[in-house]
């Protein structure tokens, strides 16, 4: 497990994770830990989300698409403000990704951990080479 | 003193004057009267003329008082001379053109030319009459020319012009373009001149140069001897002496005569007039002319009705007759005007005389105008409307008095100065003639008519003619209407006119004889001489008239009582008169000179012996005179008249003789008496012959009339033969046509009805038995007599009205057969377009009113089709205009469209499926008509009009006529939003279920890793991840059962227990209320209680066999607002239980699942008695039931 954490940029990096489904949040969790990240937090409900994502400081988010039937694209952009790099999960097939996911990262569920690291570094990626974290 | 005819004295001529320069005014006016048609023939006209005319020029036309007149202007175009539309009074200039302005008539005054308003309303005025009528009147002599116009204006004022002395041109009615004014103007027999306009031009040029040298001394109008012998010449040819009349009224008409013959001098015209018959005829007809009218003079007329025809009525049996004389009839107006007043009083009276009007006059033509009793329409303005209905028959544009006035009338040529008048005339009018007289004449003329009349008979003259110094014993009834009476019980004598003619001549050379020889002869001292010495002498003539008294011829005479007398055989003394007419007789007679016996005569009482000589005198100039001398004799002595008494006894002889002279006295009165009354008698038998005369003239007259409508008969009888012949073939013609009909009528299936103003039948087709039960000879019955099978109760009263309003009435009935009749009630026109009835006809419509019922039905149901059609229907016509749509199309389209407006589609905006606006001609509907294809299922977004867009399949199709045309179209419009909705929703429930599965394989993804991670051995894991596996799945069973939309809390406590539960069922206690939770808490329950399951079966109660446990819940309503599901999970009687070391999976899946997925809350305890697990789950995560 070790030399996971030598992957640089992703280990040590704090994650705040919205996903309804307790079981794979602690799947999550689980594979957070694996990849030597901090989890800055959890949130189920949409307005827990918002309250935390004001709250907490983190580096980037995994947020799930659909929490409880509620859609989560609004809290794309407070996350946009924040300047924190996020990934949104999703059951829907990539072929039938709503509009409203264009253009941002996407992980589709169930994925791995390996899924998980690339969507979390190419989302860390996007922040430094904007230059606003390093 | 010069007078016109009736009219004030003209200005021009002063009094005495005989001046030519006088009668013929220096400026000629040429009036010229023209109508429809007229601006042409004025612009030929004076085109024609030169400039240099020296006359004045009047235009008259007939304007539109409303507009401006351009007629100046147009003909300033066409002559030199200035034109001027006359605004003012202006001075008469010659070489210059005068036009009349619009709504005002023109008038001559003095030198100047005026402007008068009109009397007569617009369509009676007749401005060129009325102009003409002012020359003639003013300036006498002028030229007048009618050219084209409709009506008869002009036809009077030629009249007045010719009488006045002025020449009439006219112009050929078939040269002009309306023929009726110069017709009317021909008829009235006054046009010198009937010409086309530029001969009118021509002998208009002549005229005015001729009156130049006429208006010259050298012309010899003045020239008393050939004038003299002129009026010889005419009377050696007529008959008829013009040298009494009027010297200026001769002296005119010879310069018109002089005029219209182009000769300048009067010798000239004397030579011409000596050449040509016709000549003579014309001149004595011109010198005849007068002017007369209906009821001329209206106020002098009115007196006449109101004072005299009355008393003419007055005491009169109608076997007797009113008898009325006319002199100078002319033309007959004044006849006929004397002739209705009697017709008119005559009506008012029970019993009426009857009436007699003898109007007579010398000239023929004028007469045959009278008799035909033919006037032109322009005498409408002398006669009242009521008149004019009364007594006149009205043709085109004359007038013809009717046969009742004209029957009255008796015209007759007759000379009132040469023939013997007629007698015992209750009324004499003579109104136009003395004028022309000079006095001399007019004062034997007055005596003639005086004669005429019986006693107490009346005069009515003319306006300007004297009769008081001519005739004493009249008297005046009314002055200012010149209507006299001769007074009762005298009766004039008969005047002198036998001898008239010659007496008139021979006067008049006598004057000229004496002028000769007056000064130088010593007769007169002679003659003096002789009458003083010689015995008193009387000279008379041969009607005993006195002509000469000598000085003491007084003495004889002894007048009697009476009028006095100028016959010697009256006024002698009465012992003289027996012998003086015997005398008298035989000196005429015999031509021999008589002595008488000794006549005693008692002078003063005094008698003496008077002998009487009378003796012819012979004489060159007249018929026969007499000389009557008296000698007297001794005074017869007294003595011996009483001794002559005395001697009864002894002197038989004397007494005898005395006897015997008494004898002779008394048989003298009576013989003396006898031939007064044999005179009288002579008299009036003259006048009786005179009468018959004229009763005779009439009657030759109307036999000539006769003779020529024999003629026109024998014509009329050719022509009728040709009529009739041509109405025969008419009549096969008519016949065929009639049988043509007949049949047309029976073969047609229309039963036709005639019936008459009254609703009587007149004819019937056989097809009306159908209707109506009538049947041959039934005609003439009325129809509201029979029954009819109709239901038309106001067959009658509609046929009633339709002859009353004339306009058609149409009424589908239905018979009590159950059929349908069209019943067409019209008027029925005469072809000479009178309403004579009313035509029915009765059209059997019953197939049709089935068809068209079926049709009804029919199109009633394709309307009840589409509109409960749930698509938009409608159709357009070939421009795409809307015609129709049913209520759908307003559903889809939020709008109602707008016929004759929207065109090609029902909403107001199309768009292609992508959102993109569609052009109007890209309009499936438009493209469909263009391309004449029929499209289907084109999708298409509809606009509303709140902006929301419909999305439509469409099929628009044309309608096309027999040859393929397109005439239209029909589209149809199908909301397919909801099929949409659905497609979009199926989507969406493919993504959902793809995204439900993707979670739950997440799910399981999480289990299966925890439940590896957790367990110590493979086989461990495996039945751990297999038990959470299979609740997940028992789970999700229960879930599907119910669709997803929640599940029964009890069914999932069960399911989660139920794989232990059929041990020992009294280990398990489960209860609490039935409430229906989320699926996500139903899941998140499952999968919690599966966990104290396993925990209970591998370590807790439910691990051996004395265990129990206990799930029991309530719903906590402590907070009403928020109440709390209360689950207890409690167990006892298994092993005692230890605290775990390590918290697994289990433990902390029931913990965060219930905090992180429902917000609730899970408390596990482990006292030793047995695990504890204490859940709440807020109301918003289980659903709050």
């Amino acid at each position: 497990m070790e030399n996971r954490i030598a992957e640089p940029g992703i280990a040590g990096q704090s994650i705040f994770i919205v996903e309804d489904e307790s079981v794979i949040a602690m799947l999550i969790e689980d594979f957070l830990g694996e990849l030597g990240c901090v989890v800055a937090g959890v949130a189920s409900r949409l307005e827990e989300a918002v309250e935390k994502i004001s709250a907490l400081s983190f580096d980037a988010a995994i947020v799930d698409v659909n929490l409880n039937g509620r859609q989560t694209y609004p809290l794309a952009e407070l996350l946009r403000k924040k300047g924190c790099p996020f990934v949104f999960a999703t059951g829907y097939g990539t072929a039938t990704l709503p509009k409203a996911l264009d253009g941002m990262l996407v992980i589709s569920k169930p994925f791995t951990l390996c899924d998980l690291e690339k969507a979390l570094t190419s989302a860390l990626m996007t922040r430094s080479n904007k230059g606003s974290f390093i | 003193m010069v007078e016109g005819s009736g009219q004030r004295p003209r200005k021009d001529e002063n009094a005495g004057s005989t001046d030519m320069s006088s009668v013929l005014p220096r400026c000629p006016i040429v009036a010229i009267g023209a109508s429809a048609g007229g601006v042409d023939a004025l612009q030929t006209l004076f085109e024609a003329l030169p400039d240099d005319l020296n006359a004045a020029f009047v235009v008259i036309v007939h304007l539109d008082p409303g507009r401006q007149s351009e007629l100046a202007e147009i003909l300033s175009r066409r002559t030199a001379m200035p034109v001027n539309q006359v605004l003012e009074n202006i001075e008469l200039k010659p070489s210059r053109v005068y036009v009349i302005p619009p709504n005002r008539r023109l008038l001559i005054s003095d030198h100047e030319i005026a402007t008068a308003e009109f009397d007569e309303p617009r369509g009676q005025r007749l401005p060129i009459d009325l102009f003409f009528r002012s020359m003639a009147e003013q300036r006498g002599d002028g030229v007048a020319i009618v050219l084209t116009g409709s009506g008869a204006d002009g036809a009077v004022g030629v009249k007045a012009v010719k009488e006045a002395g002025g020449v009439v041109l006219v112009q050929e009615p078939k040269e002009a373009t309306y023929s009726s004014m110069p017709a009317s103007a021909i008829a009235s027999g006054v046009a010198d001149f009937v010409l086309p306009v530029n001969g009118i031009a021509e002998r208009l040029i002549e005229l005015l140069r001729s009156k130049e040298l006429l208006a010259a001394p050298e012309a010899g109008l003045d020239d008393e001897q050939t004038l003299g012998r002129t009026l010889a010449q005419l009377r050696a040819r007529t008959g008829h002496d013009f040298s009494g009349y009027k010297r200026s009224t001769v002296i005119r008409r010879l310069a018109r005569r002089m005029q219209i013959c182009k000769t300048d001098r009067l010798q000239e015209y004397l030579k011409y007039l000596h050449d040509n018959v016709e000549e003579v005829q014309a001149l004595f007809a011109d010198l005849l002319i007068s002017v007369t009218a209906f009821f001329r003079d209206p106020g002098a007329f009115d007196v006449l009705a109101a004072d005299v025809i009355p008393k003419l009525f007055d005491g009169r049996s109608e076997d007797e007759t009113i008898r009325v004389w006319v002199p100078g009839c002319a033309t007959g107006e004044e006849a006929y005007s004397i002739a209705m007043l009697l017709l008119e009083e005559s009506a008012r009276r029970d019993n009426p005389p009857s009436i007699q009007v003898f109007a007579s006059d010398l000239d023929m033509g004028a007469l045959a105008t009278a008799r035909e009793g033919r006037y032109p329409r322009a005498i409408e303005a002398d006669i009242s409307e009521a008149r004019s209905r009364r007594f006149f028959m009205h043709d085109a544009d004359h007038y013809r008095v009717k046969k009742d006035l004209r029957d009255v009338v008796l015209f007759a040529t007759h000379s009132l100065l040469k023939d013997p008048p007629f007698s015992r005339i209750d009324l004499v009018s003579c109104r136009n003639l003395l004028i022309y007289l000079e006095r001399d004449l007019q004062r034997q003329a007055c005596n003639t008519l005086a004669y005429a009349l019986r006693p107490g008979g009346f005069m009515f003259l003319g306006s300007s003619e004297g009769i008081e110094s001519s005739v004493n014993s009249v008297r005046v009834i009314d002055r200012q209407a010149r209507i006299f009476q001769t007074t009762e019980r005298t009766r004039a004598r008969l005047p002198e006119l036998a001898r008239l003619e010659t007496t008139h001549l021979s006067s008049q050379q006598a004057r000229e004889a004496s002028r000769d020889r007056g000064p130088r002869d010593e007769q007169p001292s002679h003659r003096q001489a002789l009458e003083t010495l010689a015995p008193p002498s009387i000279l008379v003539d041969n009607n005993n008239k006195i002509l000469n008294l000598s000085e003491s011829a007084g003495r004889y005479l002894l007048p009697p009582g009476g009028p006095l007398s100028s016959d010697v055989t009256e006024l002698a003394r009465p012992e003289l008169r027996l012998d003086l007419q015997t005398g008298l007789h035989r000196a005429f007679e015999l031509n021999e000179a008589s002595v008488s016996l000794s006549i005693p005569v008692r002078f003063n009482g005094h008698a003496r012996t008077v002998y009487l000589q009378i003796r012819p005198v012979p004489s060159e100039t007249s018929n026969g005179r007499a000389l009557v001398l008296f000698i007297e004799g001794d005074e017869i002595d007294n003595a011996a008249r009483v001794e002559g008494n005395a001697g009864d006894n002894g002197d038989a002889t004397a007494s005898a003789v005395r006897q015997l002279r008494e004898e002779l006295n008394s048989m003298g009165v009576r013989l003396s008496e006898s031939r007064l009354h044999y005179g009288e008698a002579i008299e009036e038998l003259r006048a009786a012959n005179e009468e018959l005369q004229s009763t005779n003239e009439e009657y030759r007259s109307t036999a000539e009339e006769l003779e020529t409508s024999k003629e026109e008969l024998q014509s009329t009888n050719e022509e009728l033969q040709t009529v009739n012949s041509e109405l025969k073939l008419k009549l096969e013609s008519i016949s065929r046509a009639h049988s043509d009909i007949e049949n047309l009528i029976t073969s047609s299936d229309v039963g036709t009805l005639f019936l008459d103003r009254e609703l009587m039948i007149k004819r019937f087709t056989p097809q009306v038995s159908n209707v109506f039960s009538i049947a041959r000879g039934d005609e003439g019955r009325l129809i509201t007599d029979f029954t009819h099978r109709l239901d038309y109760g106001d067959l009658a009263s509609d046929a009633r009205s339709v002859l009353e309003q004339l306009t058609p009435i149409e009424h589908e009935i239905r018979s009590n057969n159950n059929r349908w009749y069209l019943a067409r009630l019209r008027p029925y026109r005469s072809t000479e377009d009178k309403i004579e009835g009313v035509v029915i006809t009765f059209v059997d419509v019953t197939e049709r009113r089935v068809a068209e019922d079926a049709l009804h039905e029919q199109q009633r149901r394709l309307e009840d089709l589409i509109t409960a059609l749930p698509a938009a229907v409608y159709t357009t016509d070939a421009q795409g205009q809307i015609t129709f749509f049913n209520p759908a199309s307003v559903t889809l389209a939020g709008r109602t469209p707008e016929i004759g407006i929207d065109a090609w589609s029902i909403g107001s905006k199309l768009y292609h499926p992508d959102g993109t606006p569609m052009p109007n001609d890209k309009y499936p509907m438009a493209v469909a008509l263009k391309e004449n294809r029929e499209l289907r299922s084109i999708e298409i977004l509809v606009e509303r009009p709140d902006g929301t867009r419909v999305p439509v399949l469409t099929f628009p199709t044309p309608l096309r006529d027999n040859e393929g045309h397109v005439i239209g179209g029909v589209n149809m419009l199908i909301d397919v939003s909801q099929q949409k909705d659905a497609a979009e929703h199926q989507l969406i429930l493919i993504n959902e279920l793809n995204h439900r599965v993707k979670n739950t394989l997440a799910i399981v993804q999480a289990v299966a890793s925890q439940s590896f991670k957790d367990a110590s051995s493979t086989t461990e894991a495996r039945d751990a991840f297999d038990g959470r596996l299979k609740a997940l799945s028992g789970a999700h069973d229960i879930l599907t059962n119910e669709n997803w939309k929640g599940a029964s809390l009890v069914s999932i406590v069960t399911r989660a227990v139920a794989a232990y539960h059929s041990k020992n069922d009294d280990r398990f206690v489960v209860r609490g209320p039935e409430l229906r939770i989320t699926p996500k808490a139903a899941l998140a329950l499952a999968m919690v209680l599966y966990e104290l399951a396993t925990n209970a079966v591998k370590y807790g109660a439910l691990s051996n066999d004395t265990g129990r446990l206990t799930i029991e819940w309530t719903v906590d309503f402590a907070n009403k607002a928020a109440p709390v599901l209360r689950l207890r999970w409690s167990e006892e009687g298994g092993p005692p239980v230890k605290a775990p070391k390590r918290r697994g999976f289990g433990s902390r899946l029931i913990e965060r699942s219930l905090a992180h997925d429902l917000g609730g809350e899970a408390r596990l305890e482990f006292p030793v008695s047995g695990v504890v697990c204490m859940i709440a789950v807020p109301s918003e995560s289980w659903g709050g039931e």
